[in-house]
């Protein structure tokens, strides 16, 4: 355990020294600037007795703060993940672990797990964030909101999962693109699954079952209620792609095992 | 017989670029082995599969073929690198972290408790002259400094094998004498130690074997001391030489005149009648000496010209 936790820490850091990260917060300052200055707005709906606009100005800024962390944390983990191996490999740091008594597994896990500990602590941040906005403007959270940061929390151990295992053997863009092209692969064959050729609708059924499993609703939306909520469904999605993430990352150590670590 | 540490055999390993196109045969049919305790240099041009055979032995390579144990366990099985340690041959590690801080993390990935290692840290790093930069982050280091760290880290734990790519690359003179100094210590302390090098200077004064490859091949294996006892060949010298005595002395090869003096060389056969003929003319003898054989010689001898770097 305290290899895989030395490597979790050693990515950790390596990705707070990373330029992205500090551009990416840049961003977030002035969209919270811009999100307090909007509170004028509302302060000036509710004078003119418009509370229905006041309420939906107010439920929006609570999710532009949320979906901002959890967009942004969805990309972290995309681009921290996929460039976690290729980064030790590139700066040949990597020898250097890997001669010592750890095995190829550990490193992998280590990797990913402080991808996703960074990225999971980034979106925490953000809903502490959001919830207390949401206590400042008086806005009323709905349950599948909660369900709404649970699938964030999924998704960003998804793409790392993913990330970090087709990493063990494609170059990281093509690693990073491959994940987020996962996600939209369902949706792209659904047609095809009545296709009246059999090699066709197999091939769709194949390509269909394969991918991650696809959220029917946006559940991190404070907007509107869900009229009748599955979910049971969610969470099946949910425990689903959590098994898929974990496979794939499985199947990643696995192909890692067998990787020759560069000479020179 | 001596335990052998290290035991290479038949090993061989092919580079392949993406899709076949192109293949680089690093090493082939590679056998050797390392007795417990001895000091080894792995010599050869550049491309011969120094490196290769090295990360062969940390079990970072799939090979083709052949088997490689360290300890008589799998090169590639955690509990045998457990006891080793490594320097590469440019030390690598993240510029983020202090030197104190990548010894407490290569701790961590050895194993150990970095707490029981906290007090051997400032000492290890002190005798490789990183006391005074301890807390510096290493991507301040020279590259000096980055190869005196990589090899602080691989004695850390106190392996009992130690393997060294090319240790003294990038140092100055006294850091090379330290280098030394510091393998001889470990090898009192009875580490086994393995390492490759260009600096043949560097070899003979450390190594107690020498193993020489080329194009991924053994071509000599030999102790040091074998080396230079194997030579059979003599060089007598007088101090004054007189030309009248060359119709005498015809028998033998020609002297090599310089200054005044003249220098014989024959084997050990010969020397004795040499030597009387040589007293029968009345010749002044300054010195008769064994010639050996440098590192150097026996290098180009075996493996001169085959480099591709």
């Amino acid at each position: 355990m305290g290899k895989i936790a030395a490597v979790a820490m050693v990515t950790v850091r390596d990705i707070l020294r990373r330029k992205i990260l500090y551009f990416v917060l840049l961003i977030l300052l002035i969209v919270l600037y811009f999100s307090l200055q909007g509170n004028a707005w509302v302060k000036m709906a509710e004078e003119a007795g418009e509370l229905d606009s006041a309420n939906k100005m107010r439920s929006e800024a609570v999710i532009l703060i949320i979906q901002f962390f959890t967009n942004f944390g969805e990309f972290f983990s995309l681009f921290f993940a996929s460039t976690a191996l290729s980064a030790d490999i590139k700066e040949r740091t990597l020898t250097a672990i890997l001669a010592r008594p750890v095995e190829r597994w550990q490193y992998i896990l280590g990797k990913w797990i402080g991808v996703v500990g960074f990225v999971s602590a980034f979106i925490s941040a953000g809903v502490v964030l959001g919830l207390a906005l949401a206590g400042i403007y008086d806005v009323h959270l709905p349950t599948v909101f909660w369900l709404g940061i649970l699938e964030s929390y999924v998704r960003v151990v998804f793409f790392s999962a993913v990330c970090v295992g087709f990493s063990v053997r494609l170059p990281p863009i093509l690693a990073g693109t491959t994940a987020f092209f996962l996600t939209f692969l369902p949706k792209l064959v659904e047609s095809q699954l009545t296709h009246p050729n059999p090699i066709a609708r197999s091939a769709a059924a194949a390509v269909y079952y394969l991918s991650p499993a696809v959220m029917p609703v946006e559940l991190l939306n404070l907007g509107k209620e869900l009229r009748d909520p599955s979910y049971g469904l969610y969470a099946k999605i949910l425990l689903e792609n959590t098994l898929y993430a974990m496979a794939v990352l499985l199947l990643g150590c696995r192909f890692f095992m067998k990787r020759d670590v560069p000479v020179k | 017989m001596a335990e052998a540490v290290v035991r290479i055999e038949d090993m061989a390993k092919t580079y392949r670029s993406a899709f076949g196109r192109r293949e680089v045969q690093a090493v082939r049919r590679l056998n050797l082995s390392v007795d417990r305790g001895s000091v080894v240099a792995l010599v050869g041009p550049n491309g011969a599969g120094k490196t290769t055979t090295i990360y062969a032995m940390l079990g970072l390579l799939e090979l083709d073929g052949g088997r490689v144990s360290l300890f008589d366990l799998p090169a590639s099985d955690p509990a045998a690198r457990r006891r080793v340690g490594f320097q590469s041959e440019i030390f690598y590690t993240y510029p983020f972290l202090s030197a104190r801080s990548a010894m407490m993390f290569y701790a961590r990935l050895s194993g150990i408790d970095p707490a029981s290692v906290a007090a051997d840290i400032p000492r290890i790093l002190d005798r490789l002259g990183l006391g005074p930069a301890i807390d510096r982050k290493v991507g301040t280091y020279s590259k000096g400094m980055l190869q005196r760290l990589g090899l602080a880290q691989a004695i850390l734990h106190r392996p009992e094998l130690l393997i060294l790519d090319e240790p003294t690359t990038g140092l100055d003179p006294e850091g090379r004498k330290l280098v030394a100094e510091m393998i001889l210590e470990e090898k009192s302390r009875g580490t086994t130690v393995f390492l490759s090098s260009h600096i043949l200077t560097d070899v003979e004064r450390t190594c107690d074997r020498v193993i020489m490859i080329r194009d991924g091949e053994v071509v000599l294996s030999e102790p040091i001391d074998a080396l230079n006892s194997g030579a059979d060949e003599w060089e007598i010298e007088i101090t004054t030489w007189n030309p009248d005595w060359q119709s005498t002395l015809g028998a033998f090869a020609a002297p090599r005149l310089r200054n005044g003096s003249a220098r014989f060389s024959c084997d050990s056969s010969a020397k004795a009648r040499l030597l009387r003929a040589l007293l029968d003319l009345g010749a002044d003898i300054g010195s008769v000496q064994r010639m050996k054989k440098s590192l150097e010689d026996l290098y180009m001898e075996y493996v001169g010209g085959s480099g591709n770097g």
